[in-house]
């Protein structure tokens, strides 16, 4: 029993660091996506202003998207191991679980509004590509 | 000048590249990009919630759910 208690006690250090990492990772990627200019009109101006590196932003959108979604699915898993141990998950009350833990049922919906973001950016974008080669 | 100096000052600006880009006019992405943005505060918020409330030594023992099955 009190090895049990041990195990649970050590494990909640490494599930909260493992969740911090991704969080923090998370963050700084969905920050940096937002400061990557891809598809204004202004990256089409030949202006003197126009100094920062577009080419490496539209490079870059593409690069922070893949490693959100990489950390989500890292979510997806951490969530199943946060509960694959505990006795409503071994006995599959989940039911019971799930409105203890009512996190469990909004995963998905968060994983199908970030595809749909990413993917209505990401088709404005290609879009643009077809505006830009008409010029 | 001023233009050209205003420009620079928001070259790197996150509203500014959400103004002037394509994808922000869009009213659906809108919609998509600031619900997003709220439910990733929330899940993050409940994820910290659910690990220490799982933490719990109830949740590894069968009494407290056995007890309200018939």
């Amino acid at each position: 029993m009190q090895q049990e208690q041990k195990v649970t006690a050590s494990s909640l250090h490494g599930r909260m660091w493992a969740f911090l990492i991704i969080m923090s990772a998370d963050v700084i990627c969905s920050s940096l996506i937002m400061f990557c200019d891809m598809d204004s009109r202004q990256v089409l101006s030949k202006a003197s202003v126009n100094k920062h590196n577009i080419k490496l932003d539209k490079i870059l959108v593409f690069v922070f998207s893949g490693i959100c979604a990489a950390l989500y699915i890292a979510l997806v898993f951490w969530y199943f191991f946060l509960i694959w141990k505990t006795f409503p998950f071994k006995f599959g009350l989940l039911g019971t679980l799930m409105r203890k833990v009512p996190i469990l049922i909004a995963m998905p919906f968060f994983i199908v509004l970030f595809f749909a973001e990413k993917i209505l950016r990401i088709v404005s974008y290609l879009l643009f590509l077809t505006f830009a080669s008409t010029f | 000048m001023i233009a050209k100096n205003q420009y620079k000052l928001n070259a790197f600006n996150v509203l500014t590249v959400l103004n002037f880009s394509e994808i922000g006019k869009n009213f659906i992405f809108q919609i998509f990009f600031w619900t997003k943005a709220v439910a990733l505060v929330l899940m993050y918020a409940y994820g910290i919630k659910s690990a220490i409330q799982v933490s719990h030594p109830t949740y590894y023992k069968p009494q407290k759910w056995l007890q309200n099955l018939d």
